[in-house]
């Protein structure tokens, strides 16, 4: 029995992690039975294209693709008139057919695609820490964290993002550590899923980091040697295999997008040319030469909106965007949505609210600040590296959420606490090679107590993941419940009355 | 060895922190608060009751305002948001033959009786408003008793008092000079 388990050891983990991940994003992921936050804009983006409505947007079109995807084959929907979506861009109460609408269709994507991503955690740490034990406890923090949760159990664009990301770095990783050098077509196939991570939101850019890191290790003799020559040559053959697939995937994705917008919509042109009106109403949605012009109109309309897109405002009231700088540390909270009522002068109040699991975000900051130490300590200190791999693993993961911390504070346009999902997904990742770093002894040499720490963390982990659940599943809480969760004050968590 | 040690203390802190934001919390116990949820609609300090519910508390002072609501500073919002009423009933001694100033502060209503005398009240709802009474306390013991109600909307309720010749008020139920709480009744 224990050398079956041994030897099956990774697929029982697998299985393990589908079930609680399954467990966690997908019981009852319909409720709330009612539209948050930027459901009412993809919603209707979605539903346009299931009745053929031409729209644009400033994010590109896969995830609502996806939903309009699913929202179909699950015709949930189907006796219900929601021809009211194609004219808006943001689905209010008053567009809802009778009765409502069943959300399971088009939170679909979102919940199903972030579930199944804790696969490919497990797949990246198990392949750079070469443990399976560690791969499976820090899996537990992507699926216990209630930002996280809560974000992916919804029709929004992250948690379907998430999973190509994810997806784009287990594939990566998986060239680096397989036993032949990277191939170019393996830089393609790496470059069709960058192309699909950026086809959910252009901020998965940050992916294209990916290469220069494959490059990095395919290349190392040539890098050590200083051979120039080399170099070049290998650079000209790989830049334009990865990034052309990268392309091409953005841009496959917009041609289904334009091929499938057959009308326009009563309430906006959305400042087409007059040549893409001409060819919609001519049905020429599929031609190539429609395409090119109804392109360039998507990236202007989109650069147009992000232009329109307001600043920061900490002095305005309800303000729900936050600062970069203070998202480690979880801060702000979004109150998305919330419903309450009256028993005998006692309030309970479900809220749908957008919250970290502390110990996942402070855990992360954690390993950040760790792995950054190690990092100036081998490069100007000149300490020694004990584990050179996983330094390097290091390195890498900390320059991606790094990098996209960076980027993220160059931009002026409010932004949210959940734009740190994706690094924060970096930073799990970093968290678990750090711990492999600093116990890398005790791990090789099985150590108890270390597993019985670990094991102790992931418990804690989940346990507070219940205890701000009330935040992520709308359970109902009383105003002291609340206060009890209301653990800082910068977190801005807003009580209802 | 020592590595594993000092992250299993780590971990030990962070469990106990978290344990301790989530124990709901404790005050010494000096005087009893009774919370007594009305059937209906409460417009006045002395109309008949029709209790549906009550709550036995003990709290360590009578300051339950914060962010206008009925909240004392550690145990968080205590009672209903709307229709009830709140007694305390104190038992105290007196060092010395004294002329004591007392500070309610309420919203809505309150009366303020010692010795089974009202000497200050506010019959009807209204703001948070504090009203400023002095009644003479002989050498011995005496009781006291406060009486408040929440029609609706914002709550709050303090008492404050002071002897003759001290100008800081201070919480009833904190150490005031020359009273001593007698133990408060069991819930």
């Amino acid at each position: 029995m224990r050398s079956f388990i041994k030897h099956h050891l990774t697929r029982f983990y697998l299985l393990l992690l589908l079930l609680v991940s399954a467990a966690v994003y997908i019981t009852g992921y319909g409720q709330p039975n009612a539209l948050f936050w930027d459901e009412n804009y993809h919603i209707s983006s979605a539903e346009k294209y299931i009745e053929g409505v031409m729209y644009m947007e400033p994010h590109p079109p896969l995830g609502k693709l996806l939903m309009a995807a699913s929202e179909k084959l699950l015709a949930l929907n189907a006796d219900k008139d929601k021809s009211a979506f194609t004219r808006t861009d943001y689905v209010r109460d008053n567009d809802l057919p009778d009765g409502g609408i069943s959300y399971y269709g088009f939170r679909l994507p979102s919940t199903v695609l972030m579930a199944l991503s804790a696969l490919f955690m497990f797949g990246i740490i198990r392949r750079t820490t070469g443990n399976p034990h560690v791969a499976l406890a820090f899996c537990f923090f992507l699926i216990f964290d209630n930002a996280l949760v809560i974000h992916a159990r919804s029709a929004m664009l992250e948690g379907i993002q998430l999973f190509f990301i994810l997806a784009s770095l287990y594939y990566a990783v998986r060239i680096v550590t397989s036993k032949q050098g990277p191939k170019l077509f393996q830089y393609a196939l790496l470059g069709v899923l960058i192309g699909l991570a950026v086809a959910v939101k252009v901020n998965a850019l940050v992916l294209l980091l990916l290469f220069v890191l494959v490059y990095g290790v395919d290349q190392w003799p040539a890098i050590k040697a200083f051979n120039m020559l080399e170099l070049g040559k290998r650079l000209a053959t790989t830049v334009p295999v990865a990034v052309a697939p990268v392309a091409l995937t953005f841009f496959a994705v917009f041609y289904i997008h334009i091929g499938l917008g057959g009308q326009i919509s009563p309430h906006k042109n959305y400042d087409a040319s007059e040549a893409y009106q001409q060819a919609i109403k001519a049905g020429n949605t599929w031609s190539p030469s429609t395409f090119v012009v109804a392109m360039q109109d998507n990236l202007r309309y989109m650069s147009s909106y992000a232009d329109g897109v307001p600043r920061l405002d900490v002095c305005k009231e309800g303000e729900n965007g936050s600062a970069a700088i203070g998202w480690p540390l979880a801060t702000k909270t979004i109150n998305y949505r919330w419903s309450k009522r009256s028993v005998d002068g006692t309030t309970y109040v479900r809220y749908h609210n957008l919250v970290a699991n502390p110990v996942v975000w402070f855990s992360v900051l954690a390993g950040m600040i760790l792995s950054v130490g190690l990092i100036i300590s081998r490069f100007i200190y000149n300490n020694p590296v004990k584990d050179k791999g996983l330094f390097y693993w290091i390195c890498g993961f900390s320059g991606l959420y790094l990098s996209y911390m960076t980027a993220i504070l160059q931009i002026e346009r409010v932004m949210y606490m959940y734009h740190y999902l994706v690094p924060l997904v970096f930073g799990i990742i970093n968290l678990a090679l750090v711990f492999s770093y600093i116990f890398r002894e005790q791990l090789l040499a099985s150590s108890r107590h270390t597993y019985i720490n670990l094991g102790l963390l992931v418990a804690f982990t989940v346990g507070v993941f219940f205890v701000f659940a009330p935040f992520t599943y709308s359970w109902e809480l009383t105003e002291a419940q609340f206060e009890l969760r209301d653990w800082f004050a910068y977190w801005k968590l807003q009580v209802v009355r | 060895m020592l590595k594993n040690i000092v992250f299993s203390c780590l971990l030990a802190l962070a469990v106990v922190a978290t344990v301790n934001k989530l124990i709901p919390p404790s005050v010494k116990p000096v005087l009893t608060l009774v919370l007594s949820k009305n059937a209906e609609q409460i417009r006045q300090i002395d109309q008949p009751r029709q209790i549906t519910d009550t709550r036995h508390l003990l709290i360590d002072r009578v300051e339950l305002n914060s962010n206008n609501r009925f909240k004392h500073p550690t145990l968080g919002v205590l009672g209903w948001s709307e229709n009830f009423f709140a007694d305390i009933d104190t038992q105290f001694t007196v060092a010395k033959k004294s002329r004591y100033r007392f500070e309610v502060g309420s919203d809505d209503g309150y009366q303020l009786e010692i010795d089974g005398k009202i000497i200050c009240q506010f019959q009807r709802d209204r703001p948070f408003q504090r009203n400023t009474c002095s009644h003479q306390l002989s050498a011995g013991q005496h009781r006291l008793v406060l009486r408040y109600f929440q029609g609706y909307g914002n709550a709050g309720l303090t008492l404050k008092a002071a002897p003759e010749g001290v100008n800081k008020l201070k919480f009833w139920g904190t150490k005031i000079n020359g009273v001593r709480y007698l133990k408060p009744s069991q819930p």
